[in-house]
């Protein structure tokens, strides 16, 4: 993509001639900049979006004051931060103090490079980009333990220690699971796993039911594998169910007690990021990441009838069950269905892969963490080493196995 | 190929020139006006008490261990997965061995009880924690 963008600025004519090596370089600079204010914003929006997600499900309004329906409460907020006194406290490690939240945020952005936003679009294109993207995100924990322990709290000593423990324990279902989509696509290039996810077939290729070619439907194993990387995933990011490094009940803020201000915004910058990258791999890994999910125009003409009448149906069930009328649904599904069906721009345009579709399944991931938050209770610290050591890594390591049997019953590997 | 890695590095770079002039406006327009109660470590309102740099429970350090060999055991299985298609089942035989040798070590580590986070259960309790022996307390209590 660097190359790409570096010649389409030397065709430019009023663009000064330059070598190409230090064009280059500011189409690096100009990348990481927009990455930069791309995980920026997308917190801004993020927190936004989480509390009016919330306030809906706890039937109450969320954020109102700051302009229209509260849209710039989470800027306003930014600002009051960036306004606050920087306190160190006196008896702090001054150095891990400061180099802590940087060592967090920095391993989220960083991890973002390697992440395929369209076909053409990937910051940096590496052969090795799944287990970059694992490996760079498991720093985070040396971040953590490096600022609760210099903070010389107690809560937050426990908080990073506890957080320690969780991540490090949870990283290893999660390796395992992305282990076994690994030996399915022969390789770790997050564009190829997402072209190997092409096209259409029957629910795990037997079922007669036809889905989009996505590793989840793949196979019975990756269809648990799914399952399972979204626990270890959300447990990987400290939210809840799994949110006990920060437990505001018991803890009061984890391992960030000590940080105000702008220090404070880092940790809750890199949170989104690491939010947002793991939403951003489930979908590559399990959802096929910028693939549409239709693969003729009929296909996607058909499919949006059927999502229809199940919109449909979804409406009755709940206008009789709680006498609400749920028109958003119906209403989104109905309007795509028309435009599809009259406009043949419309219908071509989603079945092409691009941004849109790696949006949707990501901004649906998303709120489905969201979703999680107000629906499971926080675990215990014995539960949550429990799920890890005893329930995921044995399904994890069962799993692994499966797909290998599964691919040598399929016929995609000989003896 | 390096390239890939060095726009990871600049992203890395550039990241941390944007926030350190986040640093720098709030050092401009941020208000300076410290007090030593404010300097404080926050402990619900009291005054900090005791040492926070202790000695930490052992098991997180059991953990820690645990997590390195089957960390460990994950690095070494990429290479294996990534050829896997081109190499065919006799390689999961060989990685099959090398699997169940991790998992015994998971059913021992198991079997020790050292994936128990709670170690003590007072009601099969041994030693002082017996539940005869709190039994005992509590009589004496009561008869005190």
């Amino acid at each position: 993509m660097i190359e790409s963008m570096a010649n389409w600025f030397l065709s430019l004519t009023w663009f000064p001639q330059m070598e190409l090596a230090s064009v280059k370089l500011l189409s690096v600079l100009l990348v990481g900049a927009g990455l930069f204010a791309f995980i920026a914003v997308n917190a801004i929006v993020l927190v936004y979006v989480e509390r009016k997600v919330s306030a809906f499900m706890q039937v109450r309004l969320g954020p109102m004051r700051v302009g229209p329906y509260g849209t710039l409460q989470t800027v306003a907020d930014a600002l009051k931060l960036l306004l606050k006194e920087d306190i160190i406290p006196t008896l702090a490690d001054s150095i891990l103090f400061r180099v802590g939240p940087f060592i967090i945020l920095i391993s989220a952005i960083v991890a973002f490079a390697a992440i395929p936003f369209s076909p053409t679009v990937t910051a940096a294109d590496m052969s090795i980009g799944l287990y970059y993207i694992v490996s760079i995100s498991s720093i985070v924990v040396v971040g953590i333990v490096m600022s609760g322990w210099a903070s010389n709290n107690k809560w937050s000593l426990y908080g990073a220690m506890r957080s320690a423990a969780q991540i490090v324990s949870y990283e290893i279902p999660v390796g395992l699971t992305l282990l076994a989509v690994v030996a399915m696509a022969g390789s770790l290039n997050m564009n190829e796993i997402i072209i190997a996810q092409g096209g259409s077939s029957n629910l795990f290729h037997w079922i007669p039911l036809p889905l989009p070619n996505w590793y989840m439907f793949n196979n019975p194993f990756l269809f648990i594998a799914f399952f399972m990387y979204i626990i270890g995933a959300t447990a990987e990011i400290n939210r809840t169910p799994f949110d006990l490094p920060e437990s505001e009940s018991e803890l009061v803020a984890g391992f960030m007690t000590e940080y105000s201000g702008i220090r404070w915004a880092l940790f809750f910058l890199s949170e989104y990021a690491n939010f947002t990258l793991v939403a951003f791999l489930t979908a590559v890994v399990f959802m096929g990441g910028w693939q549409s999910p239709f693969e003729t125009i009929f296909a996607a003409k058909t499919s949006l009838l059927v999502l229809l009448a199940l919109a449909l149906a979804w409406t009755g069930y709940v206008k009789t069950k709680a006498n609400r009328l749920s028109i958003y649904p119906l209403a989104i599904i109905g309007l795509s269905t028309i435009a599809a069906w009259l406009f043949p721009g419309f219908a071509i345009w989603i079945t092409e892969p691009g941004l849109f579709w790696i949006a949707m399944k990501v901004l649906s991931l998303i709120f489905l963490l969201m979703w999680f938050r107000w629906t499971f209770p926080r675990l215990r610290v014995d539960q949550l080493m429990y799920v890890s050591w005893k329930v995921l890594m044995p399904i994890a390591l069962f799993n692994l196995i499966g797909v290998a049997t599964w691919m040598w019953l399929t016929g995609e590997i000989q003896f | 190929m390096l390239e890939h890695y060095g726009t990871a590095l600049a992203l890395g770079i550039v990241g941390f020139l944007l926030m350190y002039a986040a640093f720098i406006i709030q050092k401009l327009v941020g208000p300076k006006n410290s007090t030593d109660v404010k300097l404080d470590t926050y402990e619900c309102g009291e005054e900090p008490e005791g040492e926070t740099w202790i000695q930490f429970n052992v098991r997180f350090y059991v953990i820690a261990l645990i997590f390195i060999i089957f960390d460990i055991e994950v690095v070494f299985l990429f290479p294996w997965a990534v050829v896997f298609k081109d190499l065919g089942f006799l390689t999961f035989i060989e990685v099959f061995v090398f699997i169940s040798i991790l998992v015994v070590g998971l059913a021992y580590v198991w079997k020790k009880g050292d994936l128990q986070w709670v170690k003590m259960k007072l009601k099969y309790g041994t030693g002082r924690y017996s539940a005869s022996n709190l039994l005992e307390k509590e009589n004496l209590k009561e008869a005190a």
